[in-house]
């Protein structure tokens, strides 16, 4: 750790400072406890996008997290706050976005995932298939997924073809981003 | 006027007497002693007497401005209508009253002047009933008053309302920042702990089971204050509140937006409480599959609908929620419209202004 700092002006003094491979950061931080936090690491993004940011949240709302990824998944990291307590999943997280992947919370995504809409394609995937979607809109790739469900990473693929054609999705150039994006996308609408 | 150009009391050619006995104006007129000479028909009738006649020869003073309205005599010597034929000064006032020949009151405005009666100085009155024009100005007292009344009742239910917002959302931050921030520091000294305890201990198996009961009670919290006041609707505002809401309901709920601005921070809070608890009610009584809401700008209101494709028959009052949806609505001067066909959903569209006053 480099350093820490007590508000969002600082942050990014310090970030120019001494160009960390990631930041964490507070939705909320001093002085005015709103958003500063996001919009530190909002514009941190826009103006060092080779830097991993992390955003905690008291909330589960996704709107923020929709917010930091923005068009780019890339280097975004986004867990509810008590999240930092469990040291395994904020060292994955951390690796996760200094590698440029994205890493957003798991409760946030399955209650994406799991809200409920009017009846639709997503009706149409089956139990797997909605974990590899949530395990997708999490920023994992298709190695990362097979660990999680101990299959094989041909399985992964299998499911992730179904699910990009039963939702009508274009499973274009294979990019790990894009396919972020896209399922970002489809569960926000 | 002074006494010295005490008018002629009738160019004997012009009949006065015919001309005032037709016209509506109560007129009559007084000698140097008080004793009335002559009345129209108009005054006699305007006093309750059956005839000009009866009034001939009374003092006018003594038959119909003896007393004051409370019933306690009026001397004549604090009589302000005896100053014409005593002073030769014309006079007006809007203040006597006059009692009728049934003894009940009216309130009169009558002028005075002197004149010439017989060689002496004498009066001519013309007064006319103040009753219609009093009540008129009582009943006008009475409802500025009921206006007040309703305007200081409306404001207090506005600042109850508001302060109600208010509380909800300073505890919904104390949760966040007191109990919330404890838990979370209670799971990393559990997780720190549990990283010193070999896998498998009793010690073990029973922090793992602390690790999960403070990460539901941190889920949980967070779930209750965003019940209360979720942090959104204060710094994004409406419309992120309600996807916020419609994510947390058990329902399909899509949300329709014709906003360009933020309404006024309380008009925002009301409406998003009315559509959380309209949720609540269609979730508990609808047996819908689905649900709208909408929210638009229509002119200088806020127009929120909230609808749903079940079954139909909601009423207001009751234990049916919708007293507190009512309440908030009124409270800011809102209105508020149930549709509800038994077998053909719910439709419940509120108005508030806009922009608060």
């Amino acid at each position: 750790m480099l350093a820490a700092v007590g508000d969002a002006q600082e942050l990014l003094s310090r970030v120019a400072a001494l160009n960390p491979d990631v930041v964490i950061t507070d939705i909320q931080m001093p002085p005015d406890h709103a958003e500063d936090g996001l919009r530190a690491a909002v514009e941190l993004r826009r103006t060092r996008p080779e830097i991993g940011v992390i955003l905690l949240s008291q909330h589960l709302e996704d709107e923020y997290a929709f917010d930091l990824v923005g068009e780019r998944p890339e280097g975004a990291g986004y867990l509810l706050k008590e999240k930092i307590a469990n040291p395994n999943l904020l060292a994955d997280a951390v690796r996760r976005v200094a590698e440029g992947g994205a890493a957003l919370d798991p409760d946030v995504i399955s209650r994406l995932v799991g809200r409920k809409r009017a009846a639709g394609p997503l009706d149409e995937l089956t139990p797997r298939e909605r974990d590899v979607l949530a395990l997708m809109a999490e920023g994992r790739s298709n190695t990362g997924i097979a660990q999680i469900l101990v299959v094989t990473v041909a399985a992964v693929e299998r499911h992730v073809t179904n699910i990009f054609a039963k939702l009508n999705l274009h499973q274009s150039s294979s990019s790990q981003h894009r396919r972020v994006l896209a399922v970002l996308t489809y569960l926000q609408g | 006027m002074s006494s010295l150009e005490i008018p002629e009391v009738a160019d004997t050619a012009v009949p006065y007497q015919r001309i005032l006995g037709v016209i509506d104006q109560p007129v009559y007129v007084s000698d140097n002693d008080g004793r009335v000479l002559y009345a129209n028909a108009a005054a006699a009738a305007a006093l309750g007497y059956q005839s000009t006649f009866d009034m001939i020869g009374l003092n006018s003073h003594a038959a119909w401005h003896h007393s004051h309205p409370d019933g306690s005599p009026y001397p004549v010597e604090d009589c302000p209508m005896v100053l014409p034929r005593t002073t030769g000064l014309a006079q007006h006032s809007e203040e006597e009253w006059f009692v009728r020949y049934d003894g009940t009151f009216m309130p009169v405005a009558w002028s005075s002047t002197p004149i010439e009666v017989r060689g002496r100085l004498g009066a001519a009155f013309a007064f006319r009933d103040l009753t219609d024009r009093r009540a008129q100005e009582q009943f006008a007292r009475e409802r500025d008053a009921a206006d007040i009344r309703a305007q200081e009742a409306h404001a207090a239910q506005r600042r109850i309302l508001e302060s109600v917002t208010e509380s909800r959302r300073a505890l919904a931050r104390d949760l966040h920042d007191g109990a919330q921030q404890q838990l979370v520091n209670l799971l990393l000294t559990l997780q720190m702990t549990r990283a010193g305890v070999p896998d498998g201990s009793t010690v073990a198996v029973g922090l793992d089971d602390a690790i999960t009961a403070a990460s539901t009670a941190i889920s949980d919290l967070r779930e209750l204050a965003a019940g209360v006041h979720p942090a959104v609707l204060t710094s994004r505002g409406l419309v992120p509140a309600l996807r916020s809401l419609v994510a947390r309901t058990r329902l399909p709920v899509d949300v329709g937006v014709d906003l360009t601005e933020r309404p006024d921070a309380a008009v925002e809070a009301s409406a998003y409480f009315i559509a959380a608890e309209a949720l609540t009610n269609v979730t508990k009584h609808a047996h819908a599959t689905q649900a709208h809401i909408a929210v638009a700008r229509e002119g200088d209101d806020l127009v929120l609908s909230i609808s749903d494709d079940g079954v139909g028959g909601a009423e207001s009052g009751g234990g049916s929620g919708l007293i507190g949806i009512e309440d908030r609505a009124n409270a800011l001067g809102g209105t508020l419209t149930l549709t509800s066909p038994i077998e053909e959903g719910t439709r419940l569209e509120v108005r508030l202004p806009f922009q608060l006053p």
